[in-house]
Order: C-alpha cells, then sequence, then structure tokens
C-alpha cells in the first residue's frame, strides 16, 4: 500500500521512534568513525598524505615563482594542508576507494592560492594575511561542521529510515528558512539570500541542499506512487521558484531545477510520466511568468532606493571600508547608542514582497537582454561582460604575472574563473576543468555499482550542485549562458558556500567506501 | 544495483558532461586570443596590453621629418618623449598621457614606438611632413579654428598637415598631463585649467581629417567635372532673379547674374548655375562624379580615416538636395584632407592618390615598414582634366593670384567656398588651391571655422602658402 493511501497523521509512536533511530546513528556512525581509526590501511593514508603534500608543495613553489615571496604561502599552505590531510584521512577511515578525496584536495589548494593572488585585487585595504587567516577559519568550519552533519546525511540516506517525517521536516525548515531570509534578509547585488548573525550565512546554500535531499527521499521513496512522487517534488520545486524568485536569487533557482531534472530522469522507471510532468512544468512556469509580466505592467511602482549602476558600484567599492566607519561612527548619538532602524512593519513586508514580484519579470528580461546583447545596453548593462572578457586578454598559457584585476566586478566570486584563467593560464584552468569532470565521472560510475540507491542519488544530486554548478558559473563567465550569480565550488569567496561544499564532498567521500560497491562479478552476473 | 538503463543515461550525462568542458575549453581559449589570427578583437587587445607591458620599459621612439628632422626626442625608459614643434604635430602625433592611453598617430603605431626591441628603444618613424614647413604653417592659422594641408597630389604624400581646434588652447602635447594636474588640484573657488579644459574638449581635433562640414563652393569643381565628364560642358543658364527652385537656392549676396556658362559659373561661384547643372546632369550622374573623387567612400589612411557624405542615410534625390549637393551644401559633408585631394586629382590629370604620413619606420637598424604609392580613383580622363584645369586657372586669374605669382614658375588653379551654417549667421571658408611646382602637382585646402567673412579673406594666406611652398620646394 502506497503513502498516498494511508493517513498523513503523523502519530508519536512515529516521532518517538524516528528521533530514536537518529540517536542510535549518531552513536553508530562517531563508533565506527574512530573503529575505522584505528583500522586504518597504513600505506594507503601515506599515499595520500604524500599526494597531499606535493599538491600543497607544488602549490606553494608555484605561488613563490608568480609573486616572488614565500612567506605568506607557506603560512598559508600549512594549514591548508593539514585542511587537505583530514580530507583524506576521512577518505581512509572510510575506505573510500576512490581517488575523490585527492581530486577535492586539489580543488580546495587551488581556491587557497586563487584567494591568496586575489587579496591585490579586492582588499587592497585589508591586511593580507588577516584575509587569509579568515579563509582558513572557514575551511575548519567547514571540516567540524561536516563532521557534525554527516551522521545525520548518513541517517538520511539509510534504506530503512521511514523518509515521512524528514520530508515534512525538510519542507517545514525551507519554508521557515525562507521567511526568515525575506523578514530578515541582507541584500547583496541585488539578491536577498543572506542573514546577519554576527557573521553572514547564505540561506540559500542551505536551502539548495535541503532541496537536493528532498527530492533524493522523494524518489527513492518505495512507499510512494509514481505520480505521488512526481507531484510531491514539483510542489517543492515551485515553493523554491517562488521563494528564490522573490529574493532574485536566480542561481540557485537554476542549480535546483537541474538537480530536479537530473534526478527525475535517472530515478523515475516511468519515462512518459517525466515528460508529462515536464510538460506540465513548462506550463506551469510560463504561466507563472506571463503572471509576473501582468504585474510588471500594470502595478505601480512602489518607492524603492535609488540603486548605484555597476560603474559607480566599482568606484564606491574602493571606499567602501571607509564609508562604513563612517557611518557607524556618524549613527553613534550622544548617548553612544547607535540608531535605531526603521521597524518592520507587515505592511511594509507586503509592500517589499509586491514590488520583488513587480520586478520579477523586468529582471529576466534584463539578464537576457544582456546575453544577447539586445534591445538598448547602456554602458552599466554591458559594464560586467565587457570587462570580463577584457580580463580573459590577459591570459597566458600559463598564467599572468600580478596583475590588476579590480576592474572586474565580482572576481573573487561569481567570476573567480576569469580570475583563475588570468592567474594560473589556460593550463591551469584545463586542469580544474579535468578534475571536475574526473569527479563527476567517478561518482557515477561508484552510483552505478553502488548497493545503495538513495546514497547515490544523494551523491548524484551533491556533484550536481559542485560540478554542474561550476560549469554553468564558467559558462557565465565565458558569456556562454546569462549571468546569474552562480559561485564556483571551493574556488569562489564565500564561507557559506565553501562549508556546504565540504559537506556534500565529505559525504560524497563516504558514499565511496569499499563495502557499498557490488563486487565487478556480481555486477556482471546482474546485467547478464 | 541499478539497471543498465541507469548506466546508460548516467554515461550519457557523463559525456554531455565531457562535451561541456570542451566547449568552456574551446571558447575560454577563443576568448583569450591565445591562438594568434582566430578572434581579431582580442589580438588587437592582447596587443594593447602587450604594448602597456613593454611601454614602462622602453624609450619611446622617435618621429622625424622627411629629410630626417627630428619631431620628438625621448631618452628616458617609461617617459614620454618630448615633442620638438609642439603646437603645429600635436594633433598628428598625439598624447602619450599617464592618465589618458595614447593617441593619435602615438596610438596607431603603439606597437612600433613602445617595443624596445634589442636596443630597448622603440622605432624610428619617418614623416613625409616637412617639419619646416609645418612651423610655418601653423603659424597662418594665428589662433583661429581651422586647417591648412598640401599633399603631393603625384604621390599622395602629406607635405604639410597643420590644425587647430580650439581657439583658446593651442594644443600641446608636451603638457597635457601638467595640465590636467592642475586641473584636478584647483581651487574650487579660483578655477582656470578645470574650466577651460572640461567645457573645450575640441583642442584634440585634427581638423583635416576628422572635420566634417559642407565645403561650400569648392564642390563645384566636382560638378564642373561632372558637365565636362558628360559633354555639358556648354551648359548655359540664364539667371534672371539670383533664385532658383521656387526661391529656396540663391547666390552670394542674391546677386543676379544674367547669363551664365561654366567659366562664368566657377569664376563668380554662381550658386544658381551649378544647382541648376546638378538638377540638369540627375541625382545618379551626379553622384557617379562624386563616387570617383572617393565622395561617399570610407578612406582607410596610414594614420586616420577620411568619411564624406553624399546623400545622407535614408535620403532620397530630389530636385532640391541634387541642386544644394552640386553647390556644396545640402548632405554634402567631406573633411579639408579630401578637398586637398579633390585638388590635386584636378591637376595630377585625374589621377587621385591615396594620401600616406608615414613614409617609413625603422627599427634596431632595419626598415621595418615602407609605404608604397597607392592610386586611389581615376576622377576623369586627362581631357577632362585638362579642360577643368584650365577653367580653374581663369579662376586663380580671376581671384588675381597670378598678380602676384609668374605663370611661367607655377601653374595655380583655385577654387574659393564658403559654406552656410545652419541658425547662424557665421560661415565655414576654404580656400582650395592646386598647383604645380617644379613639375610636382600638389593639392592645398585651407579652411577655417565660424567666421563672420567669406572666403575671400583667405586670399592672403593662400598666397603665403604657396609662398612657403615654393621656397621650400627650392630649397
Amino acid at each position: 500500500m502506497t503513502e498516498s493511501k494511508k493517513t498523513l497523521k503523523i502519530t508519536s509512536k512515529e516521532v518517538k521512534d524516528f528521533f530514536g533511530s537518529l540517536r542510535q546513528f549518531f552513536v553508530q556512525y562517531y563508533k565506527d568513525f574512530f573503529n575505522g581509526v584505528k583500522t586504518l590501511d597504513k600505506g594507503d593514508l601515506s599515499i595520500k598524505l604524500i599526494s597531499v603534500l606535493c599538491i600543497s608543495v607544488a602549490f606553494a613553489f608555484f605561488c613563490y615563482l608568480r609573486e616572488g615571496t614565500g612567506d605568506l604561502y607557506m603560512r598559508v599552505f600549512i594549514p591548508a594542508f593539514f585542511a587537505n590531510a583530514f580530507v583524506v584521512l576521512f577518505g581512509c577511515v572510510n575506505k573510500s576507494s576512490r581517488f575523490y578525496s585527492i581530486l577535492t584536495v586539489f580543488l580546495v589548494t587551488t581556491g587557497f592560492a586563487l584567494q591568496i593572488f586575489m587579496i591585490d585585487v579586492t582588499d587592497t585595504k585589508h591586511d593580507p594575511v588577516e584575509k587569509v587567516e579568515e579563509y582558513i577559519t572557514f575551511i575548519f568550519v567547514g571540516l567540524l561542521l561536516s563532521m557534525l552533519v554527516m551522521p545525520v546525511l548518513a541517517f538520511v540516506t539509510a534504506e530503512n529510515t521511514d523518509t515521512k517525517i524528514l520530508r515534512y521536516l525538510i519542507i517545514g525548515g525551507t519554508v521557515l528558512l525562507y521567511l526568515i531570509l525575506l523578514v530578515f534578509g541582507k541584500e547583496v547585488n541585488g539578491a536577498k539570500a543572506w542573514i546577519e548573525v554576527g557573521f553572514s550565512i547564505q540561506i540559500t546554500e542551505i536551502t539548495k541542499v535541503l532541496a537536493g535531499i528532498y527530492f533524493v527521499l522523494c524518489l527513492t521513496d518505495k512507499n510512494l506512487s509514481e505520480k505521488d512522487k512526481g507531484l510531491r517534488t514539483l510542489i517543492v520545486l515551485f515553493i523554491h521558484a517562488a521563494f528564490l524568485a522573490l529574493v532574485n536569487e536566480f542561481g540557485t533557482l537554476i542549480m535546483i531545477g537541474f538537480v530536479y531534472l537530473m534526478l527525475k530522469i535517472l530515478f523515475t522507471k516511468n519515462k512518459k510520466l517525466i515528460l508529462k510532468e515536464l510538460l506540465c512544468l513548462v506550463v506551469i512556469f510560463a504561466v507563472l511568468l506571463g503572471v509576473c509580466y501582468g504585474f510588471y505592467k500594470t502595478a505601480p511602482e512602489t518607492t524603492v532606493e535609488n540603486k548605484p549602476t555597476a560603474t559607480e558600484k566599482v568606484t564606491e567599492e574602493v571606499d567602501a571600508e571607509e564609508a562604513t566607519e563612517a557611518e557607524e561612527s556618524s549613527s553613534q548619538d550622544a548617548d553612544g547608542s547607535k540608531d535605531k532602524k526603521e521597524p518592520l512593519t507587515p505592511q511594509k513586508l507586503v509592500d517589499e514582497a509586491l514590488e520583488r514580484v513587480r520586478t520579477i519579470y523586468p529582471k529576466i528580461e534584463k539578464r537576457f537582454n544582456i546575453f544577447l546583447g539586445n534591445g538598448e545596453l547602456t554602458k552599466d548593462d554591458t559594464y560586467q561582460t565587457d570587462s570580463v572578457k577584457m580580463a580573459l586578454h590577459y591570459a597566458e598559457w600559463l598564467g599572468t604575472e600580478k596583475g590588476w584585476f579590480g576592474f572586474v566586478p565580482e572576481i573573487n566570486c561569481d567570476f573567480v574563473f576569469v580570475y583563475l584563467v588570468a592567474r594560473l593560464g589556460i593550463v591551469g584552468a584545463i586542469m580544474v576543468l579535468v578534475v571536475l569532470v574526473l569527479l563527476f565521472a567517478e561518482t557515477f560510475i561508484f552510483a552505478a555499482r553502488s548497493k545503495k540507491p538513495r546514497e547515490s542519488a544523494l551523491a548524484i544530486c551533491f556533484i550536481c550542485f559542485i560540478v554542474v554548478q561550476s560549469l554553468l558559473c564558467m559558462c557565465c563567465n565565458l558569456a556562454l549562458f546569462p549571468v546569474v550569480g552562480l559561485p564556483f565550488a571551493f574556488l569562489s569567496d564565500g564561507g557559506s558556500a565553501l562549508c556546504v561544499n565540504l559537506m556534500m564532498s565529505f559525504f560524497i567521500i563516504y558514499f565511496m567506501r569499499k563495502e557499498c560497491a557490488l563486487p565487478i562479478e556480481s555486477e556482471a552476473t546482474e546485467n547478464v | 544495483m541499478f539497471d543498465v538503463e541507469f548506466k546508460k543515461i548516467g554515461a550519457a550525462i557523463v559525456s554531455m558532461v565531457v562535451a561541456l568542458s570542451f566547449v568552456i575549453c574551446s571558447v575560454c581559449i577563443y576568448g583569450t586570443g591565445l591562438i594568434p589570427g582566430v578572434n581579431p578583437e582580442a589580438d588587437q587587445a592582447r596587443m594593447d596590453i602587450a604594448v602597456a607591458k613593454r611601454k614602462a620599459n622602453t624609450v619611446e621612439g622617435s618621429f622625424v621629418d622627411r629629410f630626417g628632422n627630428s619631431i620628438t626626442t625621448a631618452t628616458e625608459k617609461g617617459e614620454p618623449a618630448i615633442a620638438n614643434y609642439p603646437e603645429s604635430f600635436s594633433p598628428i602625433i598625439g598624447y602619450n598621457s599617464s592618465r589618458m592611453g595614447t593617441d593619435g598617430l602615438r596610438n596607431v603605431l603603439r606597437s612600433h614606438l613602445y617595443d624596445g626591441g634589442k636596443d630597448g628603444v622603440g622605432a624610428t618613424v619617418q614623416l613625409t611632413i616637412n617639419a619646416s614647413m609645418q612651423e610655418k604653417l601653423y603659424k597662418l592659422l594665428d589662433g583661429h579654428v581651422g586647417s591648412i594641408s598640401i599633399i603631393n597630389a603625384e604621390t599622395g604624400e602629406i607635405v604639410a598637415m597643420v590644425s587647430r581646434g580650439d581657439p583658446e588652447i593651442g594644443y600641446n602635447i608636451n603638457i597635457i598631463d601638467d595640465v590636467y594636474e592642475k586641473a584636478e588640484n584647483e581651487d574650487e573657488e579660483d578655477k582656470y585649467y578645470s574650466d577651460l579644459y572640461d567645457t573645450v574638449p575640441e583642442f584634440y581635433y585634427n581638423r583635416a581629417t576628422l572635420a566634417q562640414d559642407p565645403p561650400g563652393s569648392t564642390a563645384k569643381v566636382m560638378t564642373a567635372t561632372a558637365l565636362v565628364s558628360n559633354d555639358r560642358e556648354d551648359l548655359v543658364y540664364n539667371d534672371e532673379t539670383g533664385y532658383y527652385l521656387n526661391n529656396t537656392i540663391h547666390n552670394f549676396d542674391y546677386e543676379i547674374m544674367g547669363e551664365c556658362d561654366i567659366k562664368k559659373g566657377l569664376n563668380k561661384s554662381s550658386n544658381v548655375y551649378f544647382a541648376n547643372a546638378g538638377v540638369e546632369l540627375g541625382g545618379a550622374r551626379l553622384e557617379k562624379t562624386y563616387e570617383k573623387f572617393m565622395v561617399g567612400e570610407t578612406i582607410e589612411l596610414d594614420f586616420d580615416t577620411l568619411n564624406s557624405t553624399f546623400l545622407a542615410e535614408d535620403s532620397t534625390y530630389s530636385d532640391f538636395k541634387i541642386a544644394s549637393n552640386a553647390y556644396g551644401q545640402g548632405d554634402l559633408v567631406m573633411a579639408p584632407l579630401h578637398v586637398a585631394m579633390m585638388m590635386g586629382s584636378i591637376m595630377n590629370k585625374g589621377e587621385m592618390m591615396k594620401p600616406y604620413l608615414i613614409e617609413k619606420i625603422t627599427d634596431d637598424n632595419k626598415t621595418v615598414y615602407k609605404k608604397d604609392v597607392e592610386t586611389l580613383s581615376k576622377v576623369a580622363d586627362k581631357d577632362t582634366c585638362k579642360k577643368v584645369k584650365d577653367l580653374l586657372i581663369t579662376n586663380a586669374e580671376y581671384y588675381k593670384l597670378y598678380d602676384v605669382f609668374d605663370k611661367e614658375d607655377i601653374t595655380i588653379i583655385a577654387k574659393t567656398g564658403t559654406a552656410e551654417l545652419a541658425n547662424t549667421n557665421l560661415h565655414h571658408i576654404y580656400y582650395a588651391v592646386g598647383v604645380e611646382l617644379e613639375g610636382v602637382p600638389y593639392g592645398i585646402c585651407i579652411d577655417r571655422e565660424n567666421v563672420a567673412g567669406t572666403s575671400g579673406e583667405l586670399k592672403s594666406i593662400a598666397i603665403n602658402v604657396i609662398d612657403i611652398l615654393m621656397s621650400e620646394t627650392a630649397e
């Protein structure tokens, strides 16, 4: 009997069982982990550690040759080495049978190098060491979070876990996070994807992962009928689409949409149903876009602050730090307390939401116009693409010497690939591209031989978030795709994305443990 | 665990990712321009970047005139060369500014001037200009906005080309960075440079090549050529009113000229006669002759591009349009250098040569560039040109130029031009001259912008220009 025919009500026994088994999983996971440490294959670990050392030293030497100084890089690569060593250790403890961990190390190290190179580009007023320490902190926080989240992911992907409560929790959590974002979110470059809690957290990175987990749970649940799976995933996709359009985070929406399609194609047996769902999806999106267009044409414009143009923004960035300091000091009143912000009222929130809905269509239209070169485009409109094109011309086969690329906006984040090409050269870019393809292929190959379909599905979902997102980021950089603000996994600046990417990589390493792989013979027999 | 279908779809997805990676790789290599010749835009940008990198370690190459006299001199690496005749050469050579990059010939030849080669010094560029003549001609401009161009009509060499774009500012490339620095650091209350340089940027302009104005009656030379080419030189028009086409076109000062033939039309510069000639010939035939004079064509020179217009875009033939164009107004616009080329081609038996400024470039004691003479167009056959030339000689007589110069020493043809400007009482005035001196034909154009008077006031300058040309040639 499928779940749809059962009651939707969750009993207290089910909840109790759910949390009981989650607790057991936690205990069991760490027990297994420490057992793994005791029974480590020292030969395997040594080889991998030497590889990590070689990669780190090679990069340090490369940086020395490029920049002419070594001390900063050595100071960076020692913690980088330990962080990477931990990734490799995790792979060995889980008896991960593949080279995934080494490839991840390569990406993390490249990210380190680029962020260090970029100090002169983006943070001229910051102490380089401070910037590097910040990056290292992100890495270690990412490692710690990954270790904490791993048991949960192991529990989620266990074949005998009841997914009903999990699915409700995920939907509830997702909506809650989006609501928090809409009310308390911080807007950066037009996208309201961050909240400030002493430090910035990119909420959409978390909701992206939650969306992936939900799709996996739904599509691999044997208790759900094919139609139910289709309906539920579609609803969740629309929840994400609606909120992400409201916060103007189209990059994340594209990635969630891509993962949805990928998992649908791979895990739905009835291919005709996929076609029907896709058709339905296209029609609904077209209708929604039409509604946005209608709203844009008919709704009156509400009062919005004048936003600076791209060129103004670049000029402003130079003085951003001084301005912030001045603002902070000026906002102190006679009592020394800071000025209070305007209170958030429901009316204000509704007005803001309506204004956001009104601007969805023109924003999409503008991105496409810039991409296609249609319509009347100002210099500000094409500033991003023009400056990226110009920065590419600095590239050599083996990279360039220290150069100023501050004229490219968001070069440390959305346009980091251009910086990679310019500084590490075409050869460096090709190496990163090869690593991404190997990561992708390796995950798929292992998934095909895995005993655990749910783990495979989540691993495929995560590898898409890492690799396909990076490839799309490259496409945006090279004007092969409209600029939608997608960061490059491990290379782009941003703590939230780095932590989430590390967590996803840890899961893939965990997924690739030897005990989960089918032996080649049995695989052959099964195929026959 | 998974079925064969999963593996097939998985393999297809991985293949797509691999294919996408190849596309990214290819676009990336294309975008960078690392393979020369594949992406011209990137090639140009890479050249600029390379030049900028080399520039800091190179002593800027120098310019010399046709006799090898130094025009610019540089001694320090990365520092701009000093112009020895700054104001007369500034519009041609252009600036090398730390804040604005390069302009003029310095921009066109940046790959030569800022490439140190073996000796760490940029190339030496020999120009066709006579520096001494250039200086003398610049003085003749006397602070007025305008230009003087002289080309050797037989070869296309530009012998002299001076220009002034602004009545207040004499363009001096040696002090451009200093002036802008002063402008930036001026007090708000005591502004001089910042106001001057912010509101009057035209001083960069090389009027001789960039001005796009109606040539006025100098265009009648081309209409006369059209009449002769089409066997209509016997055309006579009885001007009884001084007006033409329902009073839309009139002669200068509304003069009634009576019975007018081509000679009288040219001598007295009758607008009515040439307006009628244009209508009689028809738009197609008139345009054909103008096209032979390269009007409406883009002429790529070794230092700039010459543009001109016969009929504006989206414009069609009408009697008024043809009549207006035929006497040098209407849609017709061309640069003063083009007017000099026109006169030169009549003197050179109908051969219009491509003007050039760069004689040769030498680097590390090797000649890396040498200009070849190039014919642009055959404006008319020899007989036609002879007839037009004779008519224009009578013009020179009519202007009393032969009172100053001896016919045995020099052959002179001339045509004045006064272009009326819309909504103002000011004019652009021209004095177009062709001379043959010791068997060498020259085309000359003198122009002055926004003046209240007429082209006749340029006569004394024209005499001086011919005089300078004669003395310099004799030397």
